[in-house]
């Protein structure tokens, strides 16, 4: 009863919070957003309230914010005792200890620091692609990664990379910055090819830890094509910026099982190379084994550099894709 | 595997240009996708982007470069042959009168070529085929061709002729041709079958055993009341029968009458008191039967014109005797100083004298003549040695025992030719000189004992009969095939012979008119010969030999009748055909193995294929 009694509230909240912010942000709504799905609604927050990423990361500084540091303060989350010793804030005796053994101890108490969590997402135009369009999944997972961490009091920035930084919006904290954030993901255009490594790069974020999430379909002519070079060189990067990452590799069904007639002619939606093919059936059996492969180099480089891997089909709910992410 | 016409494989070229033209008409529907990252990598695995690759599903293709190549090897014309070693094969097709009968589908004739060329189908392409077609004579049409279409194209254009056929002489071409190719395998398709000497004859028989009634003579006598007509009519079959006969004088009915004939027997039939200015004489028999042909039978009448003949010389009893004897004849005499300005005579004969200037208007026939501006004449020699003539006017002439006294020799002029020589030189001789027939003799016939011998009057009815232009009665009747000359008047500008259906054939100018062979058709003949002050028209006939073909029952090589059947029927022959080939062929108990055509099941295969690509299009698989 009371957990009902609990969601109720949290759920009357969050609507109360949307319509604040729509309040605020009247033009939030962008053409590229398709008019009978709006990137973020009643509806999928509704579905998103009550999830919370899970990071194993412990913060170790940083701003105060929602989430554990290694940093012992005031909240409410119990830590540790430790005897008193002088210049120690009284306040925090522990009286009830005092009258069982009658010596004086401190009562510790974890800090909560906010998180660092930055947002790429992938807009070259490969990812404006599919049914249901890998554009709309992957900003509205964006913009639920978003809600969470803005919820959570984390510090978000949200990078628009192609093959270089096409939008950025940095160390947006608290949820009034939502909008700002979702307007960002609103008005962000597709175009250009893929380049992680370098926009990634070009971000410099700083040297402190936290959250790294690629959003991305992962298809990087610049990739050294079949060992991934760039991609792990990437990976490294942000394990290097004490980053605890997340690749999130956003597919649409049609690039997991390819439904082609006959004779195509293959156009690069981000070169305009073409390749003409004659669909048969080992051709397609050769792709899913290309793609089983890729899938495969990806997963390895992330396990090697511990990072976690989230293969997305555009055609599963995008709350799931976070539940699954969220869970760790 | 040999191939008919390896030609053929050019059009295999087809191919490639097919393929061409699928590549140029394929089109590549447009679809992008987000990334060709993965694609790359795919085709380089595959090797797809090879243009040939792109075609392997194309059903369409593959079903039509199928249909190419079994239709190139169908014209190719694959055949397995499985003799070994390629034949060498004498076909002999029979095309004597006796395959115009009916007694098969449609006739013999018809069924021979059938045969023969379901055989030519069932050769290997390496068979040389001699091809003999046998009726007077025996002609070979192709000589060791390898050329099948050819060898069709010559069989089928052979037809039934009213000839007899002349089986010596075919078995003797025969074997010549077996001399220098002794493994030559002789092929016989016809009714009757040869008799080769060393050499078992294939014989695939085109006849059903028809039975036949013909009318194998006509005849007349002239006797006192007018015309007595003879007509013998045949039962070729193994019934007594009783035929219906009809005698038809100028064209017009003149009786009929039913003859009982005995089976495989003959009867005469006697029709009398026939106008003595009747013409032609024709007999019909007026049922069908086998062979329509030689139901009907044609006699032409001799005219019995009465020739002037004048005789320029003193007394000459031999001659005028002989002359005398001969009927239709009207013999003028006359002395040498009336002889200069004659004229109006068919025949003049000079005895020691010949005038200045030669008539125009008759023959001449010149015994003892003096020197002359129209031939040399040689000195005189006394009982020169002679020798035996092969000359037309000593046929039937057989006794030489004759002496000449004293003779002149003659020199033979350009125009002339030998008809009597001796050691010495010409005693008699003939010719045509400006149209002019004449025959010199060189001596005097009162210097020589021939008129005292058979050969005498033989030699001068041969001589009249040449030299009267009326006077064709011995080539008034003759069988199909057979070549005849005719006795021109002088005068005569140009003469034509017209033909039963009516054809036109003009035999003079030029002069001295060529024999007449083209005497294939049955029936009457007219000869128009145009002279200044007229045309005459003699009449001809020619008639079937229905005495040596009429006869349809089988006989053996031996002339003797068999019951059975022997031979082939072909009808193996026919079913390999439709069955796209010929397998073997059994000959008494001989198994000859030759080859399998293949064209047949390519080209039902192909059948099955266009049937299958037009489903497949249809269908939009």
């Amino acid at each position: 009863m009371q957990e009902n009694k609990e969601s109720k509230i949290r759920e009357s909240q969050a609507e109360l919070n949307l319509k604040n912010l729509q309040a605020k942000e009247p033009n939030i709504k962008s053409p590229r957003v398709d008019d009978n799905e709006k990137l973020f609604d009643n509806e999928f927050l509704k579905k998103i309230e009550r999830i919370s990423i899970n990071s194993r990361i412990i913060i170790p500084d940083g701003a105060t914010g929602n989430r554990k540091s290694k940093s012992k303060g005031s909240s409410v989350e119990f830590s540790d005792y430790r005897e008193y010793a002088e210049a120690d804030d009284f306040r925090r005796i522990d009286w009830n200890a005092y009258g069982r053994f009658e010596r004086l101890f401190i009562k510790l108490f974890m800090e909560e620091r906010e998180a660092m969590v930055h947002i790429f997402l992938d807009t070259s135009k490969s990812m404006d692609f599919g049914n249901p369009k890998k554009s709309f999944a992957s900003r509205r997972l964006a913009a639920a990664i978003g809600y969470l961490c803005f919820a959570n009091y984390d510090s978000v920035s949200v990078y628009c990379i192609n093959e270089n930084i096409d939008a950025m919006r940095l160390n947006l904290r608290g949820k009034n910055n939502f909008p700002a954030f979702l307007k960002t993901l609103e008005s962000v255009e597709y175009r250009g090819e893929t380049n992680l490594y370098s926009s990634v790069l070009q971000a410099n974020i700083q040297d402190r830890r936290g959250i790294s999430i690629i959003i991305s379909d992962l298809f990087s002519n610049n990739a050294r094509s079949r060992n991934s070079g760039y991609f792990d060189d990437m990976l490294k990067y942000l394990k290097f910026k004490k980053q605890d990452v997340y690749v999130c590799q956003v597919l649409s069904p049609a690039e997991i099982e390819p439904d082609l007639d006959e004779n195509c002619r293959l156009v690069d939606s981000e070169t305009s190379e073409f390749l003409d093919v004659t669909i048969s059936s080992s051709l397609i059996r050769t792709y899913k084994d290309a793609f089983r492969r890729f899938v495969e180099r990806i997963e390895n480089d992330c396990f090697k550099r511990g990072a976690r891997y989230m293969l997305m089909n555009t055609s599963v709910p995008v709350e799931q894709a976070v539940k699954t992410m969220a869970s760790g | 595997m040999t191939f008919y016409n390896p030609w053929a494989f050019s059009g295999l070229i087809t191919i490639p240009l097919l393929i061409l033209l699928y590549l140029l008409k394929q089109k590549y529907e447009e679809r992008t996708v987000s990334s060709l990252y993965l694609w790359q990598e795919v085709l380089m695995d595959m090797e797809a982007a090879a243009p040939w690759q792109r075609l392997r599903k194309n059903i369409l293709l593959i079903l039509q470069i199928i249909a190419v190549v079994l239709m190139t090897l169908a014209l190719a014309r694959p055949f397995f042959n499985f003799s070994g070693s390629p034949e060498n094969v004498i076909i002999v097709i029979d095309t004597s009168f006796s395959m115009k009968a009916s007694d098969n589908n449609p006739n013999r004739m018809e069924q021979a070529k059938r045969m023969a060329v379901a055989y030519i189908n069932s050769l290997s392409p390496d068979a040389s085929v001699t091809l003999i077609n046998m009726n007077r004579d025996a002609v070979i049409e192709e000589n060791l061709s390898k050329d099948k279409n050819r060898i069709r194209d010559k069989i089928n254009s052979f037809t039934a002729t009213n000839f007899a056929e002349d089986k010596d002489f075919a078995v003797s071409m025969i074997q010549s041709i077996l001399r220098q190719y002794p493994g030559a395998k002789v092929v016989q398709f016809g009714d009757e079958k040869l008799d080769v000497p060393g050499k078992d004859v294939i014989f695939f028989n085109a006849s059903n055993a028809g039975e036949n009634h013909a009318v194998v003579l006509v005849s007349h006598a002239r006797v006192n009341d007018g015309i007595t007509a003879l007509c013998r009519i045949a039962n070729y079959s193994s019934e007594d029968a009783s035929i219906p006969v009809s005698l038809y004088v100028d064209g017009k009915f003149f009786d009929a009458r039913k003859v009982d004939v005995k089976a495989w027997g003959t009867a005469d039939v006697y029709f009398s008191r026939i106008s003595s200015d009747a013409e032609i004489l024709e007999c019909r028999i007026d049922e069908k039967d086998s062979l329509l042909e030689d139901n009907t039978a044609w006699n032409v009448v001799d005219p019995m014109k009465t020739a002037r003949v004048v005789l320029v010389a003193g007394q000459n009893i031999f001659i005028e005797k002989v002359l005398s004897l001969m009927k239709g004849i009207e013999v003028y005499r006359t002395n040498k100083e009336d002889a200069g300005n004659l004229k109006g005579y068919d025949l003049y004969i000079y005895d020691g004298y010949l005038p200045e200037a030669l008539p125009k208007d008759g023959n001449i026939m010149v015994f003892n003549p003096p020197e002359n501006s129209f031939f040399k004449v040689g000195d005189s020699y006394e009982y020169p040695q002679i020798s035996t003539s092969r000359h037309e006017l000593f046929k039937y002439a057989s006794d030489y025992s004759f002496t000449i006294g004293r003779t002149k020799l003659l020199e033979v002029p350009g125009w002339g030719e030998p008809v009597l020589e001796a050691d010495e030189g010409t005693c008699i001789f003939a010719g045509t000189r400006d149209k002019t027939r004449m025959i010199v003799f060189g001596f005097d016939i009162h210097n020589t004992d021939l008129p005292l011998k058979t050969t005498f009057p033989i030699l001068m009815t041969n001589a009249i009969e040449w030299l009267v232009p009326s006077a064709i009665s011995n080539t008034l009747n003759v069988s199909a095939g057979q070549a005849l000359s005719f006795n021109l008047a002088p005068k005569t500008t140009e003469v034509k012979v017209v033909a039963p259906d009516g054809t036109s054939m003009q035999i003079a100018p030029p002069f001295p008119a060529p024999v007449f062979n083209k005497t294939d058709q049955a029936g009457i003949y007219t000869l128009v010969q145009t002279l200044p002050e007229g045309q005459i028209e003699d009449y001809f006939c020619v008639n079937v030999p229905a005495e040596a073909e009429s006869d349809l029952g089988y006989k053996n090589p031996a002339g003797e009748r068999e019951s059975q059947e022997p031979g082939k029927t072909g009808e193996e022959l026919m079913s390999g055909e439709t069955n796209g080939g010929y397998l073997l062929s059994e000959q008494k108990g001989s198994r000859t193995e030759r080859g399998f055509n293949l064209q047949w099941i390519l080209l039902w295969i192909l059948l099955a294929v266009i049937t299958i690509e037009w489903w497949v299009y249809a269908n939009g698989i």
